[in-house]
């Protein structure tokens, strides 16, 4: 039933579309890399906006609680204070979640090319 | 308010210069429903635009379904991929059922930025007014997500863990200012990366004529700003994506 050319002709098939399989993981690989570098510069520019929206609010708050509550000035200056402590959380979790992102990535190629190592060898 | 800004800073000057006339809101078909001004203007027929563009991009060129896609079908596969991933790496599995509202958004926002890369077209993603109605149905929609999914337990979101027991209204605090401050930056970000780029165009590329043989060197500045403001159209519109991801992460993972 089965033809060993056949057989030979499919195991060549199975090789050439693994060696393929291989060099497109690879070239993934390459994609994530750039779109790793252009989501720095998306970070970069959302720690700026993450700063200045917490103390917008956090000010905006307290002047509305102050001129409800007729407490000018004390709460807007609390706020103040809160408003900065919140924007600099905002950006501490920023970096956070970038480390994260940056590990996991990291453990990802990591395997990767251990993976192309391996099946090296064995080639080899 | 833009309008208003607009008739405010764009008549001063003697270079006759108006770089935020652009964003004036002109109304095509006057419509007042009582005290109501729902007009149809320019912003409105760029947003139907940009919907007609996505229903188009998404259903004629993969009316074929081939296996080997063409370049159209290719760019709407893209464009679903990039969503699948995006909402995949930050919202987990259980984010899947949300992929319908993400997919629409980022496309209306990519789209939208993009049109506005076309001399004489109207950006609407320019307006806070479009971006924080945008970020508040975000907010507003992943703090309901939390409360459906974990009920009072979403409010443990505000604590934080490993903290001293005196200090908790404290971080109490900072972390609910945290939280009301989200759709703000969304908003911020995006609203004024959009009208700052399309200000520094006009205003660099008025110069050129201005300045006769020497204009070359803004010119050269205005290619460089267009080529920065493609980049800044299409990152504006997935980090607005990317991070309407996170909050739905954080609503349906709490951490």
């Amino acid at each position: 039933m089965t033809d060993p050319n056949e057989r030979d002709g499919l195991d060549d098939l199975g090789k050439r579309i693994e060696a393929a399989k291989e060099k497109r993981r690879n070239r993934l690989g390459g994609t994530h890399r750039q779109s790793a570098s252009a989501s720095g510069l998306g970070v970069g520019l959302r720690i700026a906006t993450e700063l200045v929206a917490a103390l917008g609010v956090s000010v905006g708050l307290g002047l509305l609680l102050d001129r409800w509550l007729g407490t000018t000035p004390w709460l807007m200056l609390l706020f103040f204070v809160l408003g900065a402590a919140a924007g600099f959380r905002n950006v501490v979790r920023v970096a956070q979640n970038y480390d994260a992102a940056r590990q996991r990535e990291r453990n990802t190629t990591g395997e990767r090319s251990e993976r192309a190592h391996r099946n090296g060898d064995e080639e080899g | 308010m833009a309008e208003g800004s607009a008739a405010e800073h764009g008549g001063g000057g003697g270079l006759n210069l108006h770089p935020l006339e652009q964003f004036e809101i002109t109304p095509l078909i006057p419509i007042h429903l009582g005290e109501l001004n729902i007009s149809y203007t320019n912003s409105s027929l760029w947003m139907t635009i940009a919907v007609a563009i996505i229903i188009a991009l998404m259903t004629l060129p993969t009316r074929g379904r081939a296996l080997v896609p063409g370049r159209m079908q290719s760019v709407a596969e893209i464009l679903y991929e990039t969503t699948a991933n995006m909402l995949r790496e930050s919202a987990g599995r259980d984010g899947r059922q949300y992929f319908p509202f993400v997919f629409a958004l980022f496309s209306f926002l990519l789209v939208g930025n993009l049109q506005g890369m076309i001399p004489g077209s109207f950006t609407f993603t320019s307006h806070i007014v479009v971006t924080f109605g945008l970020a508040l149905v975000v907010w507003v929609g992943t703090t309901a997500i939390g409360f459906i999914r974990h009920g009072v337990g979403f409010l443990s979101f505000f604590v934080p863990s490993g903290a001293p027991v005196w200090s908790a209204p404290l971080l109490v605090m900072i972390e609910l200012i945290s939280y009301l401050s989200r759709p703000v930056s969304l908003a911020l970000r995006l609203f004024a990366n959009m009208l700052v780029g399309h200000t520094l165009l006009k205003t660099i590329g008025g110069f050129v004529f201005v300045l006769g043989i020497a204009g070359v060197v803004p010119l050269a500045a205005t290619v460089a700003i267009t080529a920065l403001e493609f980049l800044v159209a299409v990152l504006q519109a997935y980090v607005f994506a990317i991070l309407s991801c996170i909050y739905l992460s954080d609503a349906l993972h709490l951490h």
